[in-house]
């Protein structure tokens, strides 16, 4: 390893540390639990993510432990993170310590990370771990002549621990592709290799596929046909095709740039404004055309041909998920901001217009960090709050539940009609309104849904109360009292019927 | 300040108190407050800690503040840990590998969890007297100075009377010292020479720890709490065996790693003495012998006003051990068992987390239940904040409402972490409600509430969360938390 290699890794190792620290530090230094974090111990949720495809994630349990404590996370993410972002650094051959650190900086902080963090602690590590594994099979494919064999073993490896993260390997891909006809490569051998590298996603896919069998044969386990699982990839319809690759091609542009009078994620909305996001894209086709200018004609058409295809590759894994994408599978949207990165690097040396250009887009890249950053430590301290309200709320309710005649702890059963997120007393804090549009932020308690009620309950507070399962359906007797009484925090909104304690929230 | 950075001792000191400050940074950036350390302001229990040999902690208060900050506390336990890191690695002369492990060892182990999850309130003062007992074991055995070993003794005195438990972790360094020297072929008579200055350093702390306290016990007319008790195992093989138990205790989240790497390194050491016997005997069972009583040294009756606690730092001492036995074997096979140490030491960050984590979810569950249990005090007719005496009759750990969190039960196996709620014994509500709820409750003495609990009509009364578990009797407004 050369001495100029040891600093750039090591630039890269620090300031991914940092940035991690600034953007997710409260997260790993709070409680925070809510929503679909609010499953702190995953004891006993192995068959639902097996049944999801992502059988590994069982496994690497074992290694980080089945209770989702955060600063453990953190440690295993910013692990994760840094030699992901040593390999990107490295495969990109960035070399000017601030190109290493926005690189090091967007891949910490961006929102699918944020998102993770505040409202999905539980797979924020496994998600890190994922992408690690993408990009060290594009290092293996990258480094040794038959590494492109190989590397479908960390894809497919990385397919079951998550899905959504094998399109930032396509993506390294490219921009590796892409520095290699700036560098000079012939377009000849840069094709052969970009030949290899879909062959090695294929192959990588393939074999996830073999082992998902596999491992689904062994353990007697089906495929969930839920919105994020795997069942249904197999009844792809080869007539859908198009449609979905168009609109797997389009989502990112809509997404990026506003596009469109509907946001095109249901559950999501971006936290960058679009115009940021179009004056970066504009800078980047600025650098692209500055870089084709000292390119022969074949590199030149061969890298906007590459251009062409990644928005594609940032999102083809709304195909394979029928076109359902969320927040947490648009990573590859924001690693893409390496390519103005890499541009900037090679154009640096050169005069003066083309200075400019490089500093106005590391300066953009700068503010899109900053937004990050930001938007990151606040969603944190908005799960944060919610736990402790939940706490306050959660305390009343037990107390009119205790108080109720023929109510004993840990035998009565129990059965919660309602979310506290919509009850009376759910509101939305002020200050905080722009944060819940964002995935997994729209609740305000961290009770946030029947099941999420039932984990709170189990394994935060823990008050020996004998809860039915969430979504329990009420007898004709149970209903009509449910009809016939007030809703929490009103006096009477918890009663006996049949037995069973009744507590109405909404 | 290059210089300084390459310096051994400073590295490991560094290293160490790095490690612990990243590994424990949970337990010091939130309320993890537990069992004794609801007393959030520690010098309320000036008196007990004199009475029970713990004299000089009422004067480190005074120092560093009577109301323990989790980050103040932590910053603290984590620069003695590295202290005590460093005047190991002095001590026993290690370097590299071996040097980095020993840090490791000492910065992530079951007892610093365990203070850190129980003993929050005390735990710079605990380590502080580990760091002590540390650098007086170094300066007495390999002193820079001829009088160094005059120093060492106040030292050594100074962590006695600051937590009279670490005597063990003293004698337990002694003997390390000797088999160190041993190993590295030493001549006899000057190890012998240092062993002796070793124990005559530890017996005059321990000399002047007594004298200590017998003359602050007279001064502030307390009688002492404190007497000789005996280690975990109870008989002497059981107080051998169960240090050596301890490396196989699930203390970690990756048990069944954990027994194979300890049982492997102890085959490897066993080796390693083998080997050492044949190029010489006498050396190689002088060596044998002395790490066979290890468990012992590392478990000595503790002079203390409660019975000895699971874990101590001196336990970590075994791990050790066993790498400094292993570092005579070849490079190769240190650089396997570092890899193996390296492993469990992940093993013991992990669970050290999921302890903090469990610790700060029973803070939350103990301020729902006790703001249940004050809004049923304020209910009472005749009930007045502050004015009425009160009477708390047993606890939400043995009530109705205790039960263990779904997913956290392999947690038990640290006794730390046993716990459901943050007040587990009648006492600790007193604290609880003064220092973490910051309500003025007249909490009746023990006595007085002993007298209480026997009363019929007090036994007759529904134990908390049923309806009628607090009552009037006598003017003393009693709360039953659990029959």
């Amino acid at each position: 390893m050369t001495q100029t290699t040891k600093r750039q890794l090591a630039y890269a190792v620090g300031f991914t540390l940092l940035f991690t620290l600034l953007s997710h530090g409260y997260r790993f230094l709070s409680l925070g639990y809510s929503g679909d974090a609010m499953l702190i111990s995953q004891v006993g949720e192995e068959p639902f993510q097996i049944a999801l495809g992502r059988f590994l994630q069982p496994v690497y349990w074992h290694i980080r432990g089945y209770i989702a404590a955060p600063l453990t996370v953190g440690l295993f993410t910013a692990a994760a993170l840094a030699v992901s972002a040593c390999i990107a650094c490295h495969v990109l051959r960035l070399r000017r310590p601030l190109s290493i650190a926005l690189l090091c900086g967007l891949m910490c902080a961006n929102e699918t990370l944020s998102t993770a963090s505040a409202a999905y602690l539980q797979w924020l590590d496994v998600y890190a771990v994922s992408l690690m594994l993408c990009l060290l099979g594009v290092l293996l494919s990258r480094r040794y002549r038959l590494g492109w064999l190989l590397a479908p073993v960390p894809f497919a490896l990385a397919l079951a621990l998550y899905q959504a993260y094998l399109p930032c390997a396509a993506v390294l891909l490219i921009l590796a592709l892409i520095g290699d006809l700036i560098d000079g490569d012939a377009p000849g051998r840069v094709f052969l290799r970009g030949v290899r590298a879909v062959a090695s996603l294929l192959l990588g896919l393939l074999l996830y596929a073999l082992m998902l069998r596999m491992v689904h044969g062994a353990l007697g386990v089906t495929a969930s046909q839920d919105y994020n699982g795997v069942g249904r990839v197999a009844a792809l319809e080869l007539s859908s095709l198009p449609g979905l690759i168009a609109g797997a091609y389009a989502m990112p542009l809509r997404f990026l740039f506003g596009v469109g009078e509907q946001p095109p994620m249901t559950w999501h909305i971006a936290l960058l404004p679009a115009p940021l996001n179009i004056a970066l894209a504009l800078l980047t086709c600025a650098l692209i055309a500055a870089n084709l200018r000292r390119m022969k004609l074949p590199a030149a058409l061969l890298t906007l041909l590459m251009c062409a295809v990644l928005p594609l590759a940032m999102n083809f894994v709304q195909v394979i998920s029928e076109g359902i994408v969320s927040g947490l599978m648009i990573y590859a949207f924001f690693f893409t901001a390496a390519l103005p990165l890499m541009l900037a690097e090679r154009l640096a040396p050169v005069r003066l217009p083309g200075r400019c250009v490089c500093g106005a887009a590391c300066a953009l890249l700068a503010l899109v960090l900053g937004i990050d950053i930001a938007a990151s430590g606040q969603m944190s301290l908005k799960r944060d709050l919610e736990f402790t309200a939940t706490t306050s709320a959660a305390a009343r309710i037990l107390d009119a539940a205790e108080r109720t005649e023929g109510y004993v702890p840990g035998e009565t059963p129990v059965l919660v009609h309602g979310l506290l997120s919509s009850s009376a007393i759910a509101v939305e804090r002020p200050g905080f309104e722009t944060i819940a549009r964002h995935q997994g932020m729209r609740y305000t308690y961290a009770a946030s849904y029947e099941t999420a009620f039932n984990w709170y309950m189990d394994m935060a507070i823990a008050p020996n109360m004998n809860l039915l399962p969430a979504k329990t359906t009420p007898t004709d007797g149970q209903q009509r009292a449910l009809d016939a009484m007030p809703a929490f925090p009103q006096p009477g909104f918890a009663a006996m019927c049949d037995g069973v304690l009744l507590v109405k929230l909404q | 300040m290059k210089t300084i950075l390459r310096r051994p001792l400073v590295r490991a000191a560094l290293f160490a108190a790095l490690l612990a400050a990243v590994v424990h940074a949970f337990c010091f950036f939130n309320l993890t407050y537990s069992g004794p350390s609801v007393m959030v302001s520690a010098g309320s229990a000036a008196s007990a800690q004199t009475a029970a040999g713990q004299f000089a902690q009422p004067i480190y208060w005074r120092i560093r503040g009577s109301a323990a900050s989790p980050l103040l506390v932590g910053a603290i336990a984590c620069a003695c840990i590295g202290l005590c890191a460093a005047a190991v690695v002095r001590l026993l002369d290690l370097r590299g590998l071996p040097a980095a492990l020993t840090c490791a060892a000492l910065a992530v182990n079951p007892h610093v969890t365990s203070v850190f999850a129980s003993s929050l309130h005390t735990a710079d003062a605990l380590m502080l007297a580990c760091a002590l007992m540390c650098t007086a074991s170094a300066l007495a055995m390999r002193p820079p100075h001829r009088l160094c070993p005059l120093l060492a003794a106040c030292l050594a005195a100074g962590a006695l009377a600051l937590d009279p438990t670490v005597f063990s972790l003293g004698a337990a360094l002694v003997l390390m010292h000797v088999i160190a020297c041993l190993l590295r072929g030493e001549p006899v008579r000057a190890i012998v020479r240092s062993a002796i200055v070793g124990a005559l350093v530890l017996l005059a702390g321990a000399a002047l720890f007594a004298a200590g306290h017998f003359v602050m016990l007279r001064r502030a007319g307390l009688s002492s709490s404190a007497s000789l008790r005996m280690p975990r195992g109870g008989s002497l093989f059981g107080a051998w065996l169960y240090p050596a138990a301890q490396l196989f205790a699930p203390l970690t989240a990756y048990p069944p790693v954990q027994i194979a790497v300890h049982a492997a390194l102890l085959l490897l050491a066993l080796l390693a003495l083998v080997l050492l016997m044949k190029r010489d005997a006498r050396r190689g069972l002088a060596a044998l012998l002395l790490a066979l009583l290890m468990p012992l040294a590392v478990n000595l009756p503790v002079y203390s006003a409660a019975p000895a606690a699971q874990t101590s730092l001196s336990f970590a001492l075994l791990d050790v051990l066993l790498v400094m036995l292993l570092s005579t074997l070849s490079l190769r096979i240190v650089k396997i068992a570092s890899a193996a140490l390296a492993v469990m030491t992940l093993g013991g960050v992990v669970f050290a987390n999921q302890v903090y984590v469990k610790k700060n979810l029973e803070f939350h569950a103990t301020l729902a239940a006790m703001t249940r249990v004050v809004a049923r005090m304020e209910a009472t007719t005749g009930f007045t904040p502050g004015a009425t005496p009160t009477a708390i009759i047993g606890s939400l750990e043995s009530g109705e409402l205790s039960v263990q969190r779904e997913g956290f039960e392999r947690l038990s196996a640290l006794e730390a972490a046993r716990n459901n709620y943050a007040a587990v014994t009648p006492d600790d509500y007193t604290w609880y409600l003064w220092d973490i709820m910051g309500y003025p409750a007249n909490i009746v003495g023990t006595y007085e509430r002993d007298q209480l609990a026997a009363r019929e009509d007090v036994a007759a009364l529904p134990a908390f969360p049923a309806e009628g578990c607090t009552a009037m009797i006598d003017g003393t407004l009693v709360v039953k938390l659990s029959d």
